[in-house]
């Protein structure tokens, strides 16, 4: 990786870190969600079993639930940093799972 | 539910209506226009205001010589042909190449069916327009393209399926609150009461279009990132692994079967005519016809019938009862967001469901738009907010620029599509530079003038006359007068012209009830000088 990707995905990683330690029900409704949904349903299709058509269409029709679902808990949840830290923990978890698995093709 | 979590969800909701109101604005408003995009296109090309005919010329030959020129300049991917309809009383044939270079290319021609004549291409404009503003907002490809806008709009779909959501939550006296317009009241009440009774008795038109639309828009950046993350980036083997993978051509010659004959192969079960048909592998053995019939069995946008292109002999089909769920509800997403499960195409149940549809549409975008009336008038009258007087009065009349100047620049360019002597080609691009420049115009406009109750009046009136203009200018310069057409077979353009009369006609009565001055301040607060997150919701 050359040194200005390298610049680039640090100051990415700084500033998101910042907003979240600032706002963390802000940024987490606007960010943190959106890495949760992608990861989780991208989890799901790896790790629920059946054919891969049906699995792959309900879970496309179910991201903009799942997404307002976890924008929706940002503000339910009376704890801001419960919220920040859920959707952080769910997106790792996730994302451990879509990294660790092998893959569909 | 406890006070602070109310509270919470309260601000939540206001925060995505005023933070992204104007987004979802956009895309309803747009997206009410964009259901009569068949209508539109009548509307704007007089060439194509045809009479369906009962005994059209063959269209086999035409067709084929079409085919021929086109397989000339490049590899036929695929083709299709629609047949004349009631709407567009015209053949539509439609070709997919791919050149030497690799690069895909896209030709469409029509003809007369009376005569079997080409009716002559226009450039695209209007129509177009319209449709995929609402579609993709016209992103431009050096932003990322169609695909980064059409992202935005299934975020808009989001967006506005969490306003609906903490807005539900948000009303807990909701029975009450359907049954409460107190019109003859002071203004903001009776803004507050049309946007909780609209808002309430449409929920479920706003739920279902949201879901589709965020579903409509996610899909295009779904799909890659799917890919990427569980395909290793293989979007094609994605895509496989959901549709099947497409049948492979014999490599062997053979004579298509006559695109004529398949105007009598009635569906089996609707007993209706093809709507249009789909052909793979032209000239090949393995060629097949896809005849796509209007849904009438189920919920979805065709029901459709493969049948060798060669033999005519019906390939294995899928019906209704051996598609697995989630295929149905998918295939009944698009029908469901555009409105087009009312019926074949021109009849009078289609024309009453899309008028619904315009209806609760344009509901939508009043009821965005009044929500951020509301949100800002609560911060000038009321307790909420600490920004300066100053700042929400400019932000209101931001408001009235963005919500009216949109409606302005819409009616716009219909004036442009029947005035304009340019070039074929440069259409969409005047298109485009009027749709903003006049949008532009009645923003400046709006914030130049301090009292934005006389702006907003100012600018719906241009609108509704615009509106009501438009039939006036179509008569004129097409020489087609829309009570003369009712009633003379082809009715699509002039239902357009009624359409902007009506509309026309209740944006100036809705122009002219509107009070001329701001209603005198009843609380007079002291604002707090700290600064704050006026924007942003409660942490």
């Amino acid at each position: 990786m050359n040194p200005v990707t390298i610049a680039i995905l640090l100051v990415l990683v700084i500033g998101i870190g910042l907003a979240t330690w600032k706002a963390p029900r802000l940024t987490s409704v606007i960010l943190w969600a959106l890495v949760a949904t992608i990861f989780s349903t991208a989890a799901l299709l790896l790790i629920v079993p059946g054919p891969f058509s049906e699995k792959a269409l309900w879970i496309a029709l179910s991201v903009p639930f799942v997404w307002v679902a976890f924008q929706f808990w940002c503000y339910w949840d009376a704890n801001k940093w419960r919220v920040a830290g859920g959707l952080i923990a769910v997106s790792a978890l996730c994302g451990i799972i879509v990294f660790l698995s092998d893959p569909i093709v | 539910m406890d006070r602070a979590r109310h509270l919470r969800n309260y601000d939540l909701h206001s925060w995505t209506g005023i933070a992204l109101g104007f987004f979802v604005f956009i895309v309803s408003l747009s997206g009410s226009i964009a259901l009569f995009d068949a209508e539109l296109k009548s509307w704007e090309d007089p060439a194509r205001r045809l009479v369906l005919t009962d005994n059209p010329v063959p269209v086999d030959p035409i067709f084929r010589e079409f085919i021929a020129e086109q397989q000339a300049e490049g590899e036929l991917n695929s083709a299709s042909l629609r047949f004349p309809n009631q709407i567009e009383p015209y053949y539509s044939a439609f070709a997919f190449l791919e050149d030497e270079n690799g690069e895909s290319h896209f030709h469409q021609r029509r003809w007369d069916p009376a005569t079997g004549e080409e009716i002559p291409e226009r450039g695209a404009g209007l129509s177009v327009w319209l449709l995929d503003f609402h579609r993709d907002l016209m992103w431009p490809d050096a932003l990322g393209g169609r695909t980064v806008g059409r992202s935005l709009v299934g975020v808009v779909g989001v967006i506005l399926m969490l306003a609906i959501f903490s807005g539900v939550i948000a009303h807990t006296k909701i029975f009450e609150e359907l049954f409460t317009l107190r019109y003859w009241r002071s203004v903001r009440l009776k803004w507050q009461d049309t946007h909780k009774v609209a808002g309430l008795w449409g929920l479920p038109f706003f739920a279902m279009i949201s879901a589709t639309g965020a579903f409509l828009g996610i899909v295009a950046i779904l799909s890659p990132l799917v890919a990427v993350l569980a395909f290793k980036g293989d979007t094609e083997a994605l895509i496989e692994a959901v549709i099947g993978a497409p049948a492979e051509p014999a490599g062997i010659e053979a004579e298509m079967m006559p695109l004529d004959d398949l105007s009598s192969m009635l569906h089996s079960e609707s007993g209706l005519e093809p709507d249009r048909v789909i052909i793979n592998h032209w000239g090949d053995e393995e060629a097949t016809y896809t005849l796509l019939y209007h849904a009438d069995t189920e919920l979805a946008i065709y029901d459709s019938m493969t049948i060798s292109a060669v033999t005519g002999e019906k390939a294995v089909n899928e019906t209704f009862e051996t598609r697995s769920a989630a295929s149905r509800v998918s295939s009944a997403v698009t029908p469901l967001h555009y409105g087009t499960f009312g019926g074949e195409h021109g009849s009078f149940a289609s024309i009453a469901l899309k008028m619904l549809y315009l209806v609760l549409g344009l509901c939508l975008a009043i009821i965005t738009a009044m929500g951020n009336m509301m949100w800002i008038e609560r911060r000038l009258h009321g307790n909420d907010g600490s920004k300066s007087e100053v700042f929400y009065r400019r932000l209101s009349r931001f408001n009235v620029g963005i919500c009216s100047g949109m409606a302005l620049a819409s009616v716009a360019i219909f004036y442009l599509d029947k005035l304009y002597l340019g070039a074929e080609a440069l259409r969409m691009s005047w298109t485009g530079w009027t749709y903003f420049g006049v949008w532009f115009a009645a923003v400046f406009y709006a914030l130049s003038v301090t009292n934005e109750y006389r702006s907003l009046i100012a600018i719906l009136t241009a609108t509704g006359v615009g509106l009501m203009g438009i039939p006036v200018l179509n008569a004129v310069v097409t020489g087609d007068v829309f009570w003369v057409a009712l009633t003379s077979g082809h009715t699509a353009s002039a239902w357009i012209d009624v359409a902007c009369l009506i509309c026309g006609g209740l944006t100036v009565a809705a122009a002219r009830s509107l009070p001329r001055t701001r209603p005198e301040k009843k609380r007079v607060r002291k604002r707090k000088a700290a600064p704050e997150t006026a924007l942003a919701p409660a942490e």
